[in-house]
């Protein structure tokens, strides 16, 4: 038993000691591998890539003005476009402010009278119809517009006085009222691409792009958090690859971020910020600026008589014909009419006869000997004035459009331009009515005329209100009744 | 003296006892050196910043330091915060876990922040309606430089730190890292894409647990015997490490890290800018 008693008694030691280990250790706790932390060093600051300058191309220098809309609660600084307009100035271009309540109270189709292009960036209030209605015929006549949204610019309101609610007013949504003529829309929504981006998701390289010239030598752009944009009758320019999704849905697709109208007057782009410094130099973005000042200073603007008085491109000879008497009443208006010019640039001389090289003013009465030549390309027909009364009742003048006008108490301003001039002529009975239409003219445009196109029907002496509303007949519909007071209107001596 | 050798060491029973009881005596005396474990637990609800994470980084040091705590249970409710006191907790929970198993049991929220933390841990627990995940960086980029008249800097960026697009920049990195300790932490178990975590969205508990993002859908008690479970002990007591850690009279103490408005209600958008593992819900941002 004794040769037991050492173990017994270990044993007993041990067991409390045992026992008590059990009660709360099942077993140990033991890490066999060590545990990965991310490699923080291999973790880079991404760099973009870096476009090689552009030498620019020789480019004749130009004197165009372009428009830049600041009267819509843009939500930008001038200065963000300066890579743009940069190139703009330096090509000779002059960018001109609209905005609401100028200093020189110039309206919008003051302005767009001489303007090239016409930018609207990232606009919040709205477009009246009239000012869309301008847009629309500035385009129609070769104007380019340019419209620039961007999804960090919309403005917030919150009503203070109210349930405190915030508002957000997109930037798209005046946008697309200028566009909706054109077939184009921006989406409210941003682009973001999760797997391909230039240093954040939502800085998305596109390297798709429709044939077109503001795309010429483009391999790869970055736009950052740009609109996509839709178009019916357009063409898209940069679409996106398909792993972009929108934010609107969070889905994969081609989306359009640029598009040109059918016309290829209209482009509109979902981006601002590719414009901005350092931005503008990544990727080819600094040949799209380029392409993009290309587009707004190749317009192939084509002025009309609302233009008036920016019609001319030379110096103007102003020439009266042989039956129209240089009075000292009609001096005055001619020299008003020589400020004017002058005051855009223009100028003008009296000529005894049309000259080489410059544009022309002619005076002129219905009875102009040779004036038929002039008109006749404008598809007017002057009455034999000696024919008074006509069958009719009273001497007309058919006018395109306008349909059959009387003779008297009223003047003509035409308008026409070939490769080497343009002209526009004063025609009216006699020399006296003549300085009455001068009276008309002036640097906003032509009092109590009607214009159309090139042609506008101007009434002189008591105005319009004299004739009532009877005084022009459309087609068809031509009336022998005349007003009382123009029956006894004397006849102009043929 | 003599008395007990006579009377006592004589006694019949004397050997007995001595060889028996005293060994069983010492056994039970010497079993009081093994100490009953501890599942320590750490209570974080609060943003992650200096203040908050040096609390928890004492606590995290005093459960490595005593061998008596034996497991860590993190029960969280956080919004994440700033980006170098994330990676510091995370590596001190990292560091820990290397000795001790670590469970996250997340109570309201652990976003951006305290998800990184969380995928530092051996198991995760969240409520069924948890928001959990928030995977990214946010910051707010500095002004345009400029100069002024009066207020006279070496260079260009002193005001401002970096320009606007190197703040930019920064950002991808940090993602990266984070995106980077989540397929660590989680590694097998997650279940989604990179593109669903790396969206920023903050999944219900039911919906992490689908995609990988935690282990399970328990309770603080099931996350403290999960935590006495991996480090294979029972019969364990558990413990607050605050009063540990940061003496009995330590409470949390919420400093200053969030904007207050001038009516002292307090933002969800931190004071200072810079960049942050951080989710801000967008409650009310009206100008106070």
């Amino acid at each position: 038993m004794k040769r037991y008693r050492i173990p017994i008694a270990a044993a007993l030691f041990l067991l409390p000691l045992l026992a008590r280990a059990v009660w709360f250790y099942q077993g140990i706790f033991w890490r066999a591998e060590t545990i990965a932390t991310p490699d923080y060093e291999s973790f880079t600051i991404p760099q973009p890539p870096l476009s090689t300058s552009v030498p620019a191309a020789e480019l004749a220098p130009s004197h165009a003005i372009i428009l830049l809309d600041q009267a819509h609660a843009n939500m930008f600084s001038p200065s963000e476009l300066e890579t743009l307009t940069g190139i703009l100035h330096t090509r000779g271009a002059r960018v001109e402010s609209v905005a609401l309540g100028s200093y020189d109270n110039r309206t919008l189709a003051d302005q767009l009278k001489y303007a090239s292009a016409y930018i609207s960036v990232c606009p919040i209030s709205a477009y009246s119809t009239a000012e869309i209605q301008l847009l629309q015929d500035f385009v129609r006549g070769g104007g380019r517009l340019l419209i620039l949204t961007d999804p960090t610019r919309s403005a917030v309101t919150y009503d203070y006085y109210g349930y405190g609610s915030a508002t957000v007013m997109a930037d798209v949504i005046a946008a697309n009222s200028l566009l909706a003529p054109y077939d184009i829309a921006f989406v409210d929504d941003y682009l973001y691409n999760m797997s391909f981006y230039e240093g954040n998701y939502r800085n998305v390289f596109f390297t798709d792009f429709s044939a077109n010239p503001l795309t010429k030598d483009l391999s790869k752009i970055v736009l950052y958090a740009a609109h996509s944009l839709q178009t019916g009758s357009g063409t898209v320019l940069i679409q996106s690859s398909q792993t972009t999704k929108s934010s609107r849905t969070d889905t994969d697709g081609a989306y359009g971020v640029a598009a040109v109208d059918a016309g290829t007057h209209v482009l509109a782009i979902g981006d601002l910020t590719f414009l901005q410094p350092p931005y503008n130099q990544v990727a080819d973005n600094a040949i799209l600026i380029r392409h993009i000042a290309d587009f707004l200073l190749e317009a192939p603007r084509i002025h009309d008589l609302k233009d008036f008085p920016f019609l001319f491109q030379r110096e103007v000879a102003i020439v009266p014909m042989s039956d129209v008497l240089l009075s000292a009443n009609l001096l005055g208006p001619i020299r008003t009419l020589q400020q004017d010019l002058a005051g855009v640039g223009i100028g003008s001389a009296m000529a005894p006869g049309v000259m080489a090289g410059k544009d022309l003013i002619l005076l002129a009465t219905f009875s102009s000997p040779g004036i038929g030549d002039y008109l006749k390309p404008l598809g007017i027909q002057l009455p034999s004035l000696t024919a008074y009364p006509s069958a009719r009742g009273y001497p007309q003048i058919e006018i395109p459009g306008f349909g059959s006008v009387p003779a008297s108490g009223i003047g003509l301003i035409l308008f026409s331009r070939t490769e080497t001039r343009s002209t526009l002529i004063l025609l009216a009975e006699d020399s006296a009515s003549l300085t009455d239409l001068l009276g008309v003219i002036g640097p906003e445009g032509f009092s109590n005329c009607v214009l159309q196109g090139d042609v506008a029907v101007c009434g002189l002496g008591g105005g319009f209100g004299d004739f009532g509303s009877s005084w022009w007949q459309p087609y068809g519909a031509a009336s022998d009744d005349l007003p009382p007071d123009l029956t006894s209107t004397p006849v102009p001596a043929g | 003296m003599e008395y007990f050798r006579t009377k006592w060491l004589t006694h019949p029973l004397a050997h007995p006892v001595l060889w028996l009881a005293l060994p069983l005596a010492l056994g039970f005396a010497f079993s009081l050196l093994i100490p009953r474990p501890i599942v320590g637990t750490i209570t974080f609800r609060d943003a992650i910043y200096s203040y908050s994470a040096g609390d928890i980084i004492s606590q995290l040091r005093y459960a490595y330091d005593h061998p008596e705590i034996q497991a860590v249970v993190l029960v969280m409710d956080s919004p994440g915060g700033t980006v170098a006191d994330t990676e510091s907790l995370y590596l001190e929970l990292i560091r820990l876990r290397e000795k001790k198993p670590v469970v996250v049991s997340i109570e309201t929220m652990a976003a951006s922040g305290a998800y990184y933390l969380a995928v530092g841990a051996d198991y995760i627990f969240a409520k069924p309606s948890s928001e959990v995940g928030n995977v990214g960086v946010r910051t707010v980029l500095p002004s345009a430089p400029s100069v002024y008249e009066d207020e006279i800097s070496t260079g260009p960026y002193k005001f401002y730190g970096g320009s606007r697009d190197e703040t930019l920049r920064l950002l991808d990195p940090l993602k990266k890292s984070f995106y980077k300790a989540v397929v660590l932490g989680r590694g097998e178990n997650l279940l989604t894409t990179p593109e669903n975590i790396l969206s920023g969205k903050l999944f219900i508990g039911s919906e992490a647990l689908r995609f990988g993002l935690i282990d399970a859908l328990g309770t603080y008690s099931e996350a403290l015997a999960k935590a006495a479970a991996l480090a294979h002990v029972w019969n364990y007591e558990t413990k607050d490490l605050r009063p540990l850690a940061l003496g009995p009279e330590s409470t949390a103490v919420y400093y200053g890290f969030f904007l207050e408005t001038a009516d002292g209600t307090q933002s969800p958008y931190p004071r200072a800018a810079g960049a942050y593992y951080l989710y801000i819900p967008e409650s009310d941002r009206r100008l106070p």
